[in-house]
């Protein structure tokens, strides 16, 4: 009853094509959903091998048709089909000699074309010898082997140019690096000389034990002022400024 | 031997005992192996304010400042001996800094506008670092400016 198979595969289907398909579609929808329906409750044989139920959706255009399983190789022959006979085909006689003659000329093409194909691995065998190939592969590699050799020599070549300037650069780096770094030692001694020789000059002024007494009087016999104004002008005027000095005392007494 | 400086305030007295603390100050700075380089005079002032120290009241005080190198070392012991000194009213011992002095000062860089003076540019400077240092948050739009309101 069911033995159509039907394969709708139309992944990029045009204008015309696609009308037909959607003709086509409904009437199959149609159909199936009423198969659907009548099949699902018969047999698990059935149901349990439907492919795809997309047939019974709305959207049907990639579906495919139930497929229903067929006989499992390990069961026996239907009874039915048991005792059946083949009917042997009975061919016309110009049907026989049409199908004859094109069975020989397919047959003479098929044979030439064997033994053409034959003749080309024959001679294959000759071109593609080990020992020719491994020479053709041995002669290429050597090729290749001189032109990379070439590059090598050239590339080299750069590198020696390369690294002899930055050798010398770096020698010349060096040595004004050594240039610089013995002028700064040179300078630290000089500074290093001139702190010194300048503290063995104070040294001459510095208070000890044995002239605190001498110091502590002539301190107290001068009063040193740092106070210091400048104004606008530039003028500079040493020493408290009394004019200004706001008595707080009497500034109190007067607001009272 | 750093340089030290040190403001001595001593209370109200006569000359001789005035003579005698400040001698006192001065061996303990050569019994710790310093030496004086110099002592001010600034004489007798107004103290800023009503000061107690052991027991007593000043108003006025004696100026000093002894300028003396001595080993690190020795620093809080001095201070600890001229705090328990009952003629010294304050004192306080600071790095003397040899650098500030040398610095080249003019009235005309002094009366600049404020953002071309060199320190308050130094001090720019400084912030701009602590600004870049703190993470600006990003919206990410694309835009060098928020596009809505704030």
């Amino acid at each position: 009853m069911f033995s159509k198979k039907f394969n709708l595969i139309i992944l990029t289907p045009n204008k015309y094509e696609m009308k037909a398909i959607v003709r086509y579609e409904q009437f199959i929808l149609c159909e199936n959903m009423l198969r659907v329906t009548k099949l699902i409750g018969s047999s698990t044989l059935i149901t349990g091998n439907l492919v795809s139920c997309e047939c019974a959706a709305t959207n049907s255009l990639y579906s495919q048709i139930i497929r229903w399983k067929r006989k499992p190789i390990w069961l026996p022959t239907a009874k039915s089909k048991m005792f059946r006979v083949p009917v042997k085909p009975v061919i016309p006689k110009e049907d026989n000699d049409e199908l004859q003659r094109l069975s020989n000329i397919y047959r003479t093409y098929m044979r030439s074309l064997r033994k053409y194909m034959i003749m080309i691995g024959k001679k294959n065998e000759i071109q593609f010898d080990h020992s020719v190939v491994e020479a053709a592969e041995a002669a290429d590699f050597e090729k290749c082997s001189a032109i990379n050799n070439e590059w090598n020599e050239e590339i080299a070549d750069i590198r020696k140019y390369r690294l002899h300037k930055e050798r010398t650069q770096r020698d010349v780096g060096n040595w004004w690096r050594m240039k610089n770094y013995k002028e700064m030692l040179a300078e630290n001694q000089e500074k290093v000389e001139e702190e010194v020789r300048s503290v063995k000059k104070q040294a001459e002024s510095f208070i000890t034990a044995e002239n605190i007494d001498q110091a502590i009087e002539e301190a107290l016999t001068i009063v040193i002022d740092h106070n210091a104004a400048i104004d606008h002008d530039g003028n500079f005027y040493k020493g408290e400024y009394s004019d200004t000095k706001i008595d707080i005392k009497q500034e109190r007494q007067l607001k009272q | 031997m750093p340089i030290y400086e040190l403001p001595l305030l001593l209370r109200i007295m006569p000359k001789p005992e005035i003579v005698s603390t400040l001698k006192r100050a001065a061996t303990a700075i050569f019994e710790k192996g310093g030496f004086i380089r110099k002592i001010e005079n600034l004489g007798q002032k107004d103290l800023p304010a009503k000061t107690s120290s052991h027991g007593v009241v000043s108003r006025q005080a004696h100026y000093f400042v002894i300028y003396f190198d001595v080993p690190p070392k020795h620093i809080s012991n001095l201070e600890d001996i001229f705090n328990r000194d009952i003629d010294i009213v304050r004192n306080r011992i600071y790095k003397h800094d040899l650098t500030v002095n040398n610095k080249p000062c003019t009235l005309e860089d002094e009366l600049k506008p404020p953002p071309y003076r060199r320190d308050v540019q130094k001090l720019l400077k400084i912030t701009e670092r602590q600004e870049s240092r703190k993470k600006k948050f990003s919206y990410k739009s694309g835009l060098n400016y928020y596009p809505f309101q704030k």
